[in-house]
C-alpha cells in the first residue's frame, strides 16, 4: 500500500461482502427477536434463520462472483475467486441444511434456541469471510470468531456433562492451536514485513525478504511450519486430530455436523491461500514438503484405523473426517512437486469441498433426525431400513459416497484428487490413498449392513419424519447424485 | 572536568540535568502534598461536621499528619503467617509507584525560554508532557495500580481482604470504561492524544474550555474519577461495616501507609488530569492578551502553576465535600451506575459530539454552542430519568 | 529518537518512586518492633475466630464483569483511535492524493462508527436483558 493512497470503503467492496452483511444483520435480528419475544415468538426463530441464510445464498449467487479471475476488496484484505465462491455456496447450503434438521432436535434436548441460531449464523458469517481472507489478521480474527461460536455451540446443552466436557476440550485445544497459528503468523510477518497475502507473495517471489527479522528464511520456514500445525488442529489432520472424536461425540449432533463440514470447508479454503504463499516462495525447504507428506499419510492411516473400531456413529464420522482431511491435502503435495498442476489441484480441492460437505452433512443430518438413538451406538442402527426406509437410504447413500462408490460425489471427488497425484508422478501416494479408500469400505459398509440386513430391536417403533427434515435430506440425496453426474455444474 | 560543568554541558543538560531537577521538584511536591491534603481533608470535614478536627499537635493541628506518619513508622510491620509473602510485599509497591508515575504528563505552565552558556533552551513545565501517547499514559499507569489492590487482597489470606480486592477490581475496571468514554468526546474535538495539544486547544478564555463543550463528558469523567480513586461515595472496597478495611485489612505500618499515600496521590493526579482535560489546564479563565496585558514568560509560568494548583485544590475541596455529605452507594447501585447509566450515556454523548463536529457549520462559536446545548440537554435528560426511576422505586416500596 | 526524550523523565521518576517505595517498606521493617502472640497470627475477622478457608469461592458475577470489561474496553480502544483521527487533521487533503474532502471524510467516519456503535449497543442490550448486570 502506498502511504498516501487513502481509500474509503466503496460500493464495490460492499457488494462483494453483501451476503455476509445480510447474514450478520439477520443474526442480529434473530438475537433481538429472541430477546424481546415471549414464548410464542421463539417458534419463528428457525424461520428467520432460514430466511436470513436463504437470502444470503440468493444474494451470493446473484451478485457474488462475476466470472473474473479474482476480485479484491477492502484494501486487499479479502479476495474472491472461484474456490471462495464455491466454498461460500457450500458453507451457506450446509448451514441451511443443518438449520432445517435441527428444530426438533433442539426442542427435544432443551437447547436454548435463540443463542443456537444466532451462533450458527455468526459461525456461517465467520466461515464465509474466513474463506475469502487474503490477509493474516483478517484470517486469524475470522478463525477465532468461528472457533468461539463453535466452542459455545459445543457446550450449549447446559447440564449435559459430555457436552460440557467436549466444549472444554475443544476450547483448550482450539486455543492451543490458535497460539501456534498466531505465532507462525508473527514469524511470517517478521520475515517479510507484510500481512497482506498479495504483498507477501510479491516479496517471496522477488526473493529478497524484508521485515524486522532481516529476511531470515529460517523464520519464514518456521512460520509456515507453525501455521501448518495450527491449521492441522483446525482441519483435524493427524497427529493433531486427537480431540475430534470426543468433541464430535459430546457436541449436539447438528453442531458436530457444522464442525465437521462447514468449519473444515472454510479452513481448507483459507489454508489453500496460505499454501499458495508457500508455493510462491522459491526456496521453500524440502522439510515442509516431507512434513506435509507425513501428515497426509498419518491422517489417512489414523483416520481409517480409528474408524475401524468405533462403536459410536459420531466418533466413526470423526475418524472418517480425519482421513478425508488427509485426502484434501494430496493435491497440495502434487503441486509442491510440479507447480504447473496448480489449476488442476485447485479445481480438485474445490470439487472435493463440495463433495465432502454434502456427504458428511447428510450423514450428520440423518443422525440428528434420529435424535437420541442416532448419536450413540452403531448397534442402534440395526434394522433401520424397516423402521424408516428414507433415513436408512439417506445414511447408506452418504456412507457409500464417503467410500467412493461410483455415481456419487465421493467417487468423482476422490478420483479428481488422486488424478492430480498421478499427474504429478506421486504414484506411491496415489496407490496408498486408493488402497486406504478401499479399506475404508469395511467400516462404512458395516453400518449399511446393520441397517439393511439385521433385525430391528423388538421394542423398536417406526420413526416419524418431520417435513423440514425430509426436505433437507431429500436435497442432500439429490446433490450427491446431481453433482456426480454433472460435475460441470460446480467447476 | 568538574561535575557541575559536566552537568551543565549541553547534551547532559538537555537529557539529564533539566529532567532531574524537574523530577526532584515534582517528587517533593507529590510526596509533600500527601500530609497537606490529609490535614486539609480532616480540618474541612471537621468544619462541615461542626467539630474542631485535629487541633492538638502544633498550631491548628498542622503537625498532626506528620506525627501520624511517625506513629505508623514505629508500628510493627506484620506479615500474616498465611500470606503469600512476595506478593504481599510487592502489592503496596504496585499501588504506590504507578500513582507517582502518571503525574508526569501534566504541564504546569507555558514553556519558558532560557539561555544557558549562550545556547537557547525551551524548557517545558512538565516532565513528560511531550510524549505522543499523552493522555493514554495516565490510563496505562492507573490501570497498573489495580494490580496493587487485587494482589494485596489476594495475598493476605483473609476473607475480607480477598472480597475487598475482588470488589475493588470489578469497580475499578467498570469505572475505567466510563473514564475512557468521557475522554473520547474531548479527543473528538481536539484530534490528538498529546497533552500539549489538549491544553493549547483550551487557551484564550474559559469559553474555550472543554467543560463548556463537553458538560456530559466532564460529569462522567468526574464521577468515574471518584470511582477510580476509591473515594466516597464509591469507597466500597474498604466499606468498614462490611469488610473491615477491605483489601488492606492485614496491612500495617509503612506498608499500610503506602496504600494510604497512593490513594491521595491518585486524587492529586486525577484532579490535575481532569483540570488539564476539561478545565483549561494551566490557562486562566481569561487570557491576559485579550485584556491587552503583555506578560513576561516567568510571570506566565507562575500564573500557570497558580491556576493549575488552584484548580487542583478546588477539586480536592469537592472530593472532601462529597465525602462529608454523601452516603456510600450500595454495590449493586454502583455497578448499575457504571454499566446501565454511564455506558449508554457515554456512547450517546460520543455520537452527539461526532455528529455536531461532522454536520454543524464549521465555525467555532456555532460548534461550541451546539455542543454546550447538547451536553446540558443530556444532563437534564439524565436527571429526569433518574427522578422518574426514584419515584417509581419509592412508589414500589410504599 | 527525539520523541523518546520525555521518557527519560518518566524513567527517572520511576526510579525515584521505586526507591521511595522500597525505602518505605524497609523502614517499617527495620524500625518497628516485633512482638508475637498467638492471637496476632489469626486472620482478622472483626475479632471473631476465623471460620473456614480464606480462599473462598468468588461469585461468578465477578467473572461476568471481567468478560464484559474485556469486550467493552476493547471497543473503547477502537473509539479512542477513531476519535483522534475523526477530524482528519492528520490527512493532507490539499495534496491531491486523497479522493475525498474533509467533510466527506467526517461524514464517512460518523456513519461507520454509527454502525459499529449500533452493534455494540446490541451487545449491551443483550447483556442487560440476560441479566449480566444484575447483582442481587
Amino acid at each position: 500500500m502506498e502511504p498516501n493512497s487513502i481509500t474509503l470503503i466503496n460500493s464495490h467492496d460492499l457488494a462483494l461482502v453483501a451476503p455476509a452483511i445480510v447474514l450478520g444483520v439477520s443474526a442480529l435480528i434473530v438475537l433481538l427477536v429472541d430477546l424481546f419475544s415471549m414464548k410464542l415468538g421463539r417458534s419463528v426463530l428457525p424461520l428467520l434463520t432460514l430466511g436470513g441464510l436463504g437470502l444470503a445464498l440468493i444474494v451470493h449467487v446473484t451478485t457474488g462472483y462475476r466470472g473474473a479471475e479474482f476480485e479484491i476488496a477492502f484494501d486487499g484484505c479479502l479476495r474472491f475467486d472461484r474456490m471462495t465462491y464455491i466454498a461460500q455456496i457450500v458453507i451457506l447450503s450446509l448451514t441451511l441444511f443443518l438449520t432445517l434438521v435441527s428444530p426438533l432436535y433442539l426442542i427435544r434436548r432443551r437447547i436454548p434456541r435463540g443463542e443456537y441460531y444466532v451462533l450458527i449464523m455468526f459461525a456461517a458469517l465467520a466461515m464465509m469471510v474466513l474463506s475469502a481472507s487474503n490477509e493474516l489478521l483478517t484470517l486469524f480474527i475470522n478463525l477465532e470468531l468461528l472457533s468461539f461460536c463453535l466452542y459455545i455451540l459445543t457446550g450449549i446443552e447446559q447440564g449435559n456433562l459430555r457436552s460440557t466436557e467436549a466444549a472444554f476440550k475443544y476450547f483448550t485445544i482450539g486455543s492451543y492451536a490458535a497460539a501456534f497459528l498466531l505465532f507462525g503468523m508473527t514469524m511470517v510477518y517478521g520475515a517479510t514485513g507484510a500481512t497482506h497475502f498479495d504483498e507477501i507473495r510479491v516479496i517471496l517471489a522477488s526473493g529478497s525478504l524484508g521485515g524486522a527479522l532481516g529476511g531470515n528464511s529460517l523464520f519464514l520456514a518456521g512460520g509456515f511450519a507453525l501455521m501448518l500445525v495450527g491449521f492441522g488442529f483446525k482441519l483435524t489432520l493427524a497427529p493433531f486430530h486427537m480431540y475430534a472424536p470426543d468433541v464430535y461425540a459430546g457436541a449436539p449432533t447438528p453442531v458436530a455436523g457444522l464442525i465437521a463440514t462447514g468449519s473444515k470447508v472454510a479452513a481448507v479454503t483459507a489454508f489453500f491461500a496460505i499454501f499458495e504463499l508457500m508455493i510462491a516462495w522459491g526456496d521453500l525447504p524440502a522439510g515442509v514438503y516431507y512434513a506435509l507428506y507425513g501428515v497426509v499419510v498419518l491422517s489417512i492411516i489414523f483416520g481409517n484405523l480409528g474408524a475401524l473400531v468405533q462403536p459410536n456413529i459420531k466418533r466413526l464420522l470423526a475418524y472418517s473426517g480425519v482421513s478425508h482431511s488427509g485426502y484434501f491435502m494430496i493435491p497440495l503435495l502434487a503441486v509442491m512437486t510440479s507447480p504447473e498442476l496448480m489449476d488442476k489441484a485447485e479445481l480438485a480441492v474445490t470439487y472435493y469441498l463440495l463433495a465432502y460437505g454434502v456427504m458428511t452433512v447428510l450423514a450428520f443430518g440423518v443422525a440428528t433426525t434420529l435424535g437420541p438413538e442416532g448419536e450413540r451406538d452403531i448397534d442402534r442402527y440395526a434394522g433401520l431400513a424397516r423402521r424408516s426406509p428414507v433415513l436408512a437410504a439417506a445414511m447408506a447413500l452418504a456412507l457409500l459416497s464417503m467410500t467412493g462408490v461410483p455415481i456419487t460425489v465421493g467417487f468423482v471427488g476422490k478420483f479428481r484428487l488422486f488424478a492430480v497425484a498421478v499427474d504429478a508422478g506421486l504414484y506411491p501416494l496415489a496407490i496408498f490413498a486408493l488402497l486406504a479408500s478401499v479399506a475404508s469400505a469395511y467400516y462404512y459398509l458395516r453400518v449399511v449392513v446393520k441397517m439393511y440386513m439385521e433385525e430391528p430391536p423388538a421394542e423398536a417403533e417406526p420413526i416419524p419424519l418431520e417435513g423440514s427434515n425430509a426436505l433437507a435430506l431429500l436435497a442432500g440425496v439429490v446433490c450427491i447424485f446431481l453433482f456426480a453426474v454433472l460435475p460441470a455444474l460446480v467447476v | 572536568m568538574k561535575l557541575i560543568d559536566w552537568l551543565l554541558s549541553d547534551p547532559t543538560l538537555v537529557y539529564l540535568t533539566i529532567p532531574l531537577v524537574k523530577v526532584a521538584i515534582i517528587f517533593v511536591v507529590l510526596v509533600g502534598s500527601v500530609p497537606v491534603l490529609v490535614l486539609f481533608e480532616r480540618k474541612l470535614i471537621g468544619f462541615i461536621q461542626q467539630r474542631p478536627g485535629p487541633n492538638r499537635v502544633g498550631p491548628w493541628g498542622i503537625l498532626q499528619t506528620l506525627v501520624d506518619g511517625i506513629k505508623l513508622l514505629l508500628k510493627e510491620d506484620f506479615i500474616p503467617p498465611g500470606a503469600v509473602k512476595p506478593i504481599f510485599i510487592l502489592a503496596p509497591l504496585l499501588a504506590l509507584v504507578p500513582a507517582m508515575l502518571s503525574v508526569t504528563i501534566i504541564p504546569w505552565g507555558p514553556p519558558i525560554q532560557v539561555t544557558i552558556d549562550g545556547i537557547a533552551h525551551t524548557i517545558s513545565l512538565g516532565l513528560a508532557d511531550g510524549i505522543s501517547v499523552g493522555i493514554l499514559f495516565y490510563f496505562a499507569a492507573t490501570s497498573i495500580g489495580v494490580y496493587g489492590i487485587v494482589l494485596a487482597g489476594w495475598s493476605s489470606n483473609n476473607k475480607y481482604s480477598l472480597l475487598g480486592g475482588i470488589r475493588s477490581t470489578a469497580q475499578l475496571i467498570s469505572y475505567e470504561l466510563a473514564l475512557s468514554l468521557g475522554l473520547v468526546g474531548v479527543l473528538l474535538l481536539v484530534g490528538s492524544f498529546e497533552i500539549n495539544a489538549l491544553v493549547d486547544s483550551q487557551a484564550g478564555g474559559f469559553w474555550n474550555w472543554n467543560v463548556v463543550k463537553q458538560p456530559m463528558g466532564f460529569l462522567m469523567f468526574l464521577v468515574a474519577g471518584f470511582g477510580e480513586t476509591n473515594r466516597l461515595p464509591f469507597d466500597l472496597p474498604e466499606g468498614e461495616s462490611e469488610l473491615g478495611a477491605g483489601f488492606h485489612t492485614e496491612y500495617s505500618s509503612m506498608r499500610f501507609a503506602m496504600f494510604f499515600m497512593a490513594e491521595y496521590m491518585n486524587i492529586f493526579t486525577f484532579s490535575a488530569v481532569i483540570s488539564t482535560l476539561f478545565l483549561g489546564g494551566f490557562h486562566g479563565p481569561i487570557d491576559p492578551a485579550l485584556l491587552g496585558i503583555e506578560v513576561n514568560q516567568w510571570i506566565a509560568a507562575a500564573f500557570g502553576v497558580f491556576w493549575l494548583g488552584g484548580k487542583i485544590i478546588a477539586l480536592f475541596f469537592l472530593f472532601v465535600w462529597i465525602r462529608a455529605t454523601f452516603p456510600r452507594l450500595r454495590y449493586d447501585q454502583m455497578m448499575n451506575l457504571s454499566w446501565k447509566v454511564f455506558f449508554p450515556l457515554g456512547v450517546v454523548n460520543i455520537m452527539l459530539t461526532a455528529g455536531i463536529v461532522a454536520f454543524a457549520p464549521d465555525q467555532p462559536a456555532v460548534q461550541t454552542g451546539a455542543l454546550f446545548v447538547a451536553g446540558i440537554a443530556q444532563i437534564v435528560g439524565l436527571d429526569a430519568i433518574a427522578n422518574a426511576a426514584k419515584r417509581r422505586a419509592l412508589g414500589h416500596v410504599s | 529518537m527525539e520523541h523518546l526524550i520525555p521518557y527519560i523523565a518518566i524513567g527517572m521518576i520511576l526510579v525515584f518512586a521505586a526507591g521511595f517505595a522500597v525505602v518505605n517498606s524497609l523502614l517499617g521493617t527495620l524500625i518497628g518492633p516485633t512482638k508475637d502472640n498467638p492471637a496476632k497470627r489469626l486472620a482478622y475477622e472483626s475479632g471473631m475466630v476465623p471460620t473456614g478457608e480464606a480462599n473462598v469461592r468468588i461469585p461468578i458475577k465477578f467473572y461476568m464483569v471481567g468478560l464484559l470489561f474485556l469486550i467493552f474496553d476493547i471497543e473503547t480502544i477502537f473509539l479512542l483511535a477513531w476519535a483522534v483521527v475523526f477530524k482528519g487533521n492528520q490527512i493532507d487533503f490539499a495534496s491531491g492524493n486523497v479522493g475525498f474532502t474533509q467533510t466527506q471524510f467526517q461524514h464517512y467516519g460518523f456513519f461507520a462508527m454509527a454502525v459499529f456503535i449500533g452493534v455494540l449497543m446490541l451487545a449491551e442490550i443483550y447483556a442487560w436483558k440476560k441479566g449480566g448486570f444484575e447483582w442481587s
